[in-house]
C-alpha cells in the first residue's frame, strides 16, 4: 500500500485528495447503498423471495425490462441514423438540432411525463388522431415505451457520434480500392467499428429507461399487472408501510443495475483489445 | 503504356491544384510523383486512384478509359501515408479483406485466401505477425501489412501516397530500399508520392517533378539532379548557391565584374561545386568570409558570406579542409567550378 502511494505521489496533494474522493464516495454512494443490504440483512431469505418475486412484483420487472429493453432498441437503431446524419452531412440549423438533441438530459422528467401525456391523450393532437383509428397509446405499454425512449435518447447519440466522427475517411477509401461495395464498407468497416459504442449506448439507454420513474408515471396510468413499473412499485410498496418489501425489491433493481453497469465495463474492455489503449 | 494521364486539371474552389497535366508510365516502371507540399503531387495520385475525380481531362489505364470508373473497378492497389489499416482486423483479416469482399464467383475458398495471404505476408516478412492487431506493431510494419493487402488483389498498379512519410529517418531509409527490392521481384506498375528529393531519386526509375499543380520536368533520376530544365527543379533537388554574374560575349563569366561589359546572368551553383582557397587567383576570384564550419558527416559544411553579405554554402572534403586548416571568421576567396544557368528565367 505504501508502495503505491509512493509511486503514484508525483504531484502534490495525492493523499489529501484521495481522501476526499474515497469520503465523499462513501458518503454519496456507498452509505445509503449498504443501508439498503442492512434493511434487507434484517428478514429472512424467504421474506425477500416472496417479496421480490410476487407475482405483482414479476409483472412490474416484466413491464419494467421488456418495455426498456424495446425502447433501447428503438433508441440505438434511431441514434445510429441521427449520429450519421449529423456526422455526415450537412444540415441546416446544425446548431438548433444539436441542442435539441441534449434537451431530454436536461428537461425535467416530470415536464416530459405530462406534455406526452396531453399530446398522446384523448384530447392531444397525436392521441385523438389515434384514437379515432382505434389506436391507444396513454395508460398503455406503448405510452410507457414511448416516454422511456424520450427521456433516454440522448445516450445512444452522443455515444456513436465521437466514433462516427473519428472514423478515418481514408479507411473507407482505402476499402473502396480494394473492390468493396458501399453495402460491404458499412457490413464490414463502419459498423465493426462503432458497434462498441453502439453497444455501450444501448446499455445506457436501457439503464435510463429501467430507472425512469418521474416522466413514465404520468403516462402510464400504472394498473397493477398491466403497466405498473418496477421503480413504481417500490413507492406502492412504500405507501403500503411495507418497507421492508419495498427494500427488497429496490435492491433487487441495484444488482440488476450493477450486474448492466458491469456488462457495460466488460464492453468497453472488449473494445480496447484492438485499440491498444 | 500502364497509366496515362492527358490534359488532367483539379479546383478545389478557387485553389488550382492540378493544372492541365500529362505524363504517362511504363509497364512496371516505378515512378515518383517529387513535389513540395501543395504541389498537387498527392491529388494526381488520388486522380489515378479515381477517389478524386478530374474537372478535366482523361485517365488511361492499361489501354482502357476509366476516367469515370468507380475507384473498385479500377484494380488499383492503393497505400495510404497513414496505412489506413482495419484497426478492429488482424494483420490477417487486414490482408484478406480485398479478397473477402470479391464477389461470390470470383472469391477464392477458404484455404486458398489462407495461403494467398500467408504467401504476401512472408513476401513483406511480417508472417510471425498474422494475428497481431495494427494497434501492436511499429509503423515499418504497418506500413508493410498496409502493401500486403494493397498487393492482395493483384492490382495492375500499385500506388503510394507518402508511403514512408511518417516514419523515422532510419526505418525510411531501410524501408526505401527494402521497396526498390520488392519492385524489383514483383514488377507491378508503381507510382509514388513524395516530398523527399533524396527518396525519389535514390528508389525511383523515373521521376515527375510537381510543382504549382504543374510539371516541371520528367526524367531518370539521373535526367533531372545533372540536367534540370528549370531553375525550381535545380534548387528542389539540392542546396543551392545563386551568383549574380556578368557573361562576356566570349561565354566568359565573371563574377566580380570591374564594369557593365556582358550581359547580367544568374547562376546556379550546388555547395559541392565551390572550391576554397586562401588566396586570390584566376580559379578562385570571389572574396568571401567563413561564418560557420560543420565537420559532423561525410563532407565538411561551411557557411560563407560574400562581400555584399550574401550567404553562401560549401561542401569541401574533410582532407581538403584539414589541408586549408579553416577557422570561423577567416577571409578567404572562392571559386566556381561547375555551374549551370537557365535561358526561362519566368520563375524568378
Amino acid at each position: 500500500m505504501k508502495g503505491i502511494l509512493k509511486k503514484k505521489s508525483i504531484l502534490p496533494g495525492y493523499g489529501l485528495s484521495l481522501g476526499i474522493t474515497w469520503l465523499y464516495l462513501s458518503f454519496i454512494v456507498l452509505l445509503p447503498l449498504s443501508t439498503l443490504f442492512i434493511k434487507v440483512g434484517s428478514g429472512s431469505f424467504n421474506d425477500f423471495i416472496s417479496a421480490v418475486f410476487s407475482l405483482r412484483a414479476i409483472k412490474a420487472y416484466q413491464v419494467s425490462f421488456g418495455l426498456s429493453f424495446i425502447s433501447a432498441c428503438i433508441n440505438s437503431l434511431f441514434g445510429f441514423l441521427i449520429a450519421w446524419v449529423i456526422v455526415r452531412y450537412k444540415i441546416p440549423f446544425k446548431g438548433f438540432w444539436d441542442t435539441l438533441i441534449d434537451l431530454p438530459f436536461a428537461l425535467p422528467t416530470a415536464v416530459a411525463g405530462i406534455t406526452l401525456t396531453w399530446l398522446y391523450g384523448p384530447q392531444g393532437w397525436i392521441g385523438s388522431f389515434l384514437e379515432a383509428n382505434g389506436i391507444k397509446i396513454v395508460f398503455t405499454p406503448m405510452g410507457i415505451t414511448i416516454a422511456m425512449i424520450f427521456v433516454s435518447f440522448p445516450f445512444a447519440i452522443r455515444t456513436i457520434e465521437p466514433v462516427l466522427r473519428d472514423l478515418d475517411p481514408e479507411i473507407e477509401e482505402s476499402a473502396r480500392c480494394l473492390g468493396a461495395s458501399r453495402w460491404k464498407i458499412f457490413q464490414k468497416i463502419i459498423f465493426p467499428t462503432v458497434l462498441p459504442s453502439l453497444l455501450t449506448g444501448f446499455t445506457l439507454c436501457f439503464a435510463r429507461s429501467m430507472g425512469e420513474y418521474g416522466s413514465v408515471i404520468f403516462i402510464a396510468g400504472n394498473q397493477p399487472l398491466k403497466t405498473e413499473i418496477a421503480p413504481l412499485l417500490i413507492v406502492m410498496r412504500l405507501e403500503e408501510y411495507d418497507y421492508y418489501g419495498s427494500a427488497s425489491i429496490a435492491l433487487f433493481l441495484l444488482l440488476v443495475s450493477f450486474v448492466l453497469l458491469f456488462c457495460l465495463n466488460f464492453l468497453q474492455f472488449w473494445n480496447k483489445r484492438y485499440t491498444g489503449i | 503504356m500502364s497509366i496515362e494521364l492527358i490534359d488532367v486539371s483539379k479546383k478545389f474552389g478557387s485553389f488550382v491544384a492540378v493544372d492541365s497535366v500529362s505524363f504517362s508510365v511504363n509497364k512496371g516502371e516505378l515512378l515518383a510523383l517529387l513535389g513540395p507540399s501543395g504541389s498537387g503531387k498527392t491529388t494526381i495520385l488520388r486522380i489515378i486512384a479515381g477517389l478524386e475525380k478530374a474537372d478535366s481531362g482523361s485517365v488511361i489505364l492499361e489501354g482502357r478509359d476509366v476516367t469515370k470508373d468507380d475507384p473498385r473497378d479500377r484494380g488499383i492497389g492503393f497505400v495510404f501515408q497513414h496505412y489506413a489499416l482495419f484497426r478492429h482486423m488482424t494483420v490477417f483479416e487486414n490482408v484478406a479483406f480485398g479478397l473477402r469482399v470479391k464477389p461470390r464467383k470470383l472469391r477464392p475458398n477458404e484455404s486458398e485466401i489462407r495461403k494467398q495471404v500467408m504467401d504476401l505476408l512472408s513476401l513483406v516478412q511480417l508472417d510471425f505477425l498474422a494475428h497481431h492487431y495494427p494497434m501492436q506493431l511499429s509503423g515499418g510494419q504497418r506500413q508493410r501489412v498496409a502493401l500486403a493487402r494493397a498487393l492482395a488483389i493483384q492490382p495492375s498498379i500499385l500506388l503510394l501516397d507518402e508511403p514512408f512519410g511518417s516514419l523515422d529517418a532510419r526505418v525510411r531509409k531501410e524501408l526505401r530500399r527494402w521497396l526498390r527490392k520488392l519492385h524489383d521481384e514483383i514488377h507491378v506498375t508503381s507510382v509514388f508520392v513524395t516530398h523527399d528529393q533524396e527518396e525519389a531519386l535514390e528508389v525511383s526509375d523515373r521521376v515527375v517533378i510537381t510543382n504549382q499543380g504543374r510539371i516541371e520536368q520528367i526524367g531518370s533520376p539521373e535526367e533531372v539532379y545533372f540536367a534540370p530544365r528549370t531553375p525550381f527543379v535545380f534548387q528542389f533537388l539540392g542546396d543551392v548557391n545563386l551568383f549574380h554574374a556578368r557573361e562576356l560575349s566570349n561565354g566568359e563569366l565573371i563574377f566580380i565584374p570591374d564594369d557593365d561589359s556582358g550581359v547580367e546572368k544568374r547562376v546556379f551553383v550546388r555547395p559541392n561545386q565551390i572550391s576554397i582557397a586562401l588566396n586570390w587567383s584566376q580559379k578562385n576570384p570571389i572574396p568571401a568570409t567563413i561564418h560557420y564550419i560543420n565537420t559532423a558527416g561525410p563532407m565538411v559544411k561551411v557557411e560563407l558570406k560574400d562581400k555584399k553579405g550574401n550567404p553562401l554554402l560549401a561542401f569541401i572534403s574533410i582532407e581538403e579542409y584539414q589541408q586549408l586548416n579553416l577557422k570561423k571568421n577567416m577571409n578567404v576567396f572562392i571559386g566556381v567550378k561547375s555551374h549551370h544557368t537557365f535561358e526561362n528565367m519566368s520563375h524568378f
